[in-house]
């Protein structure tokens, strides 16, 4: 995204970059974030923002261990966001209409028969994005199953609710919610 | 250790194939190489994917003998280790990481510990993944299958 709105203050651990100019505090204040936080805290916002723009990747990796995570705390606000959006998301391999993994496909065909709207997001296409899930779930393998908000499972756990209809159920509530 | 006499048809093929500066490395994978791996269809994926092999990924592996193979490759020490931390980790009754295919890529798990008690189906997972993570990140494509059962479950089956 290529603007920062801070609905709760963030606490970044990032050192203080010296080079960071007064003039890129008021540019970047004055146009892309708004947030009722404490300078200071704006200030480490915006000296992120710059890092994360304008910083060569070998130096990031060498400033903090933070920076050489693939889930960046943007990222994980990104997928907060999407996963926040809507009730039953997939990342998969593929797409719902194209899946290129067996296990992604399983998923697909269960969620189609079942006749519930879900989204799905092609860690393929992306490999950043595919190590911050990893990260973000504790969950090493594709298709990652998310409903209401909520890591539910691989393609083997998705499987074995199916097949004890406790994944009908479930659906069931979220849709009513 | 597996003698290199126990895969008399393995090397006959192998050799008209290979040249000189890769004897080393087919000593070294003759050693390890699986029951399955005799079969006609993964002698020939297992010859493919020697003939491959360049100077520098020839020292890669030497020099990572002791630790990770290459992703893509995986043999018996490396499913040993990862039932051994399994095992460890979660203080498990036992253990099992079987090779599916023989190619390494896809690994079923069975684990049996009292750790799983009260615990949710991913969490138990979950448990079983950090244990073995590194691996996961590099080498195995996906586990095909894996359940976690507490002793009292396994027992009922």
């Amino acid at each position: 995204m290529s603007w920062c709105y801070c609905a709760k203050p963030m606490t970044l651990q990032l050192p203080l970059q010296p080079r960071a100019s007064s003039s890129f505090h008021s540019h970047v204040g004055g146009v892309t974030v708004t947030s009722s936080t404490l300078s200071l805290r704006l200030s480490s916002t915006l000296v992120f923002t710059h890092n994360l723009h304008f910083q060569p990747k070998l130096k990031r990796a060498s400033t903090t261990v933070r920076c050489s995570s693939a889930l960046t705390p943007q990222l994980k606000s990104t997928l907060d966001q999407v996963i926040a959006s809507n009730k039953v998301v997939v990342f998969m391999k593929g797409t719902k209409d194209f899946p290129q993994c067996g296990f992604s496909n399983t998923v697909v065909q269960i969620l189609k028969s079942l006749n519930v709207p879900f989204e799905t997001i092609n860690v393929l296409e992306n490999d950043l994005l595919r190590q911050g899930l990893k990260e973000y779930s504790s969950w090493p393998t594709f298709p990652q199953v998310y409903i209401e908000g909520e890591f539910f499972g691989g393609c083997d756990i998705t499987v074995d609710a199916y097949q004890k209809g406790e994944l009908q159920e479930l659906l069931e509530k979220a849709m009513l919610s | 250790m597996r003698s290199l006499s126990a895969n008399p048809s393995l090397l006959r093929q192998a050799v008209p194939v290979l040249v000189k500066p890769y004897k080393s490395i087919l000593s070294r994978a003759f050693l390890f190489s699986s029951p399955a791996s005799t079969s006609h269809s993964h002698n020939t994926q297992f010859l493919r994917s020697v003939t491959f092999f360049s100077p520098t990924s020839l020292r890669n592996f030497n020099s990572r003998a002791t630790h990770l193979n290459d992703a893509g490759s995986i043999d018996s020490p490396l499913i040993q280790s990862m039932q051994n931390k399994i095992k460890e980790q979660l203080n498990a009754e036992s253990v099992s990481v079987k090779d599916a295919y023989g190619d390494g890529r896809h690994v079923s798990i069975d684990v049996v510990a009292t750790a799983f008690e009260g615990q949710s189906a991913v969490n138990r997972q979950r448990m079983v993944y950090k244990a073995i993570w590194e691996e996961l990140q590099t080498v195995v494509h996906a586990v095909d299958q894996m359940t976690t059962s507490t002793p009292a479950e396994a027992a009922a089956k």
